[in-house]
């Protein structure tokens, strides 16, 4: 256990691209992986290198840790937020963003990112969602068939 | 060990597949079944569904968007039939007649609708000897019986009337509740 854990000033965290973040330590408390390893440690300063997330979305998710962690923002600035924060990323994002939110343990911002996609894809057809997550079908066109047969009222 | 740069995969881990599923619409979910056969299996998943199930009742929902009404009415003919038809858009005034679930099919003069839960599922019944009652969502056409209380199979020289009284589902428990209460006549 670390003796004093309030004691830490700045984390430094390292993305796979080399780039460098220095945050505070409330910014990271949503990161239940950095987090741990911060508790193990008894350091004033940390330097935390996170080799499966690239510079430019942990950027993104700082931000979004950022606005959440302030106490100053309405829940109104910050759902606005949310709303512009989605509508700015191309899929490929999204689908990064939601492995990351994984790797780190974040658990909000992965149920958050996890609705994002949802929203993209309700509605849309098999085809489009085979696509969006590169999944090649293992159903016979036989069997394909009759489970859409199956679910008819799905598909209309 | 960094990843090489530029191009992620797109393959999502099947744990993270089940977080954006369970925020799909009910007709997503099922027209997805045929992405993957992994995909199709989730309806068997006794905990995805659960998640399912609270991620659905948690949702904000417009009670406005997508309103449909199911009228009943009785036809007279020969004998009496029940008839249920769906109206739904904006106004209300699409009309399409719903077949009742195969258990009423050949016996429709006395269907009574006891009411709704979540996920679309109605309950049914019909009055007389041999009263039915039957759980069914339209939407999907899938229906259970629900098999007659002990109260409804005492010995015949006992007279007792059961009333049908209410319908809902209970989140605490996660079940469908069905209540009734036997009048017994001396």
């Amino acid at each position: 256990m670390a003796a004093e854990k309030s004691s830490i000033k700045i984390i430094t965290l390292i993305a796979a691209d080399g780039s460098v973040f220095e945050v505070e330590p409330n910014i990271v408390k949503e990161m239940k992986t950095v987090q741990s390893y911060i508790d193990e440690l008894d350091q004033n300063t940390v330097s935390i290198p996170l080799p499966n997330v690239f510079g430019n979305d942990l950027a993104m998710i700082i931000e979004y840790c950022k606005k959440h962690a302030s106490e100053e923002e309405t829940k109104e600035a910050k759902e606005e937020f949310d709303f512009e924060f989605v509508k700015r990323m191309k899929s490929d994002d999204k689908l990064r963003l939601l492995q990351a939110a994984s790797y780190l343990n974040m658990e909000s911002f992965l149920q958050f990112m996890a609705k994002a996609i949802a929203a993209e894809i309700e509605n849309q057809s098999v085809e489009f969602v085979r696509d969006y997550f590169q999944i090649e079908s293992d159903f016979t066109p036989e069997e394909e068939a009759e489970l859409r047969k199956e679910n008819e009222w799905a598909f209309k | 060990m960094a990843m090489s740069n530029e191009k992620v995969s797109n393959h999502i881990p099947n744990d993270l597949v089940f977080s954006i599923m369970s925020k799909l619409p009910l007709k997503s979910l099922y027209r997805f079944k045929c992405v993957h056969k992994s995909w199709a299996i989730l309806f068997e998943n006794p905990n995805f569904m659960n998640i399912y199930r609270k991620n659905f009742i948690l949702k904000n929902h417009s009670y406005y968007d997508d309103t449909c009404l199911l009228l009943k009415h009785m036809v007279l003919d020969f004998e009496s039939h029940c008839v249920l038809h769906l109206c739904s858009g904006e106004r209300l005034n699409s009309k399409v007649k719903l077949d009742w679930p195969p258990p009423f099919q050949k016996d429709d003069r006395d269907i009574n609708i006891l009411g709704s839960g979540i996920n679309g599922i109605l309950c049914l019944y019909d009055e007389g000897i041999s009263s039915r009652v039957v759980l069914w969502n339209p939407a999907i056409d899938e229906f259970k019986v629900i098999p007659p209380s002990p109260v409804e199979s005492l010995p015949h020289y006992v007279i007792c009337e059961v009333q049908h009284h209410g319908f809902g589902y209970d989140s605490i428990g996660d079940d469908y509740k069905y209540f009734i209460v036997p009048l017994k006549f001396r």
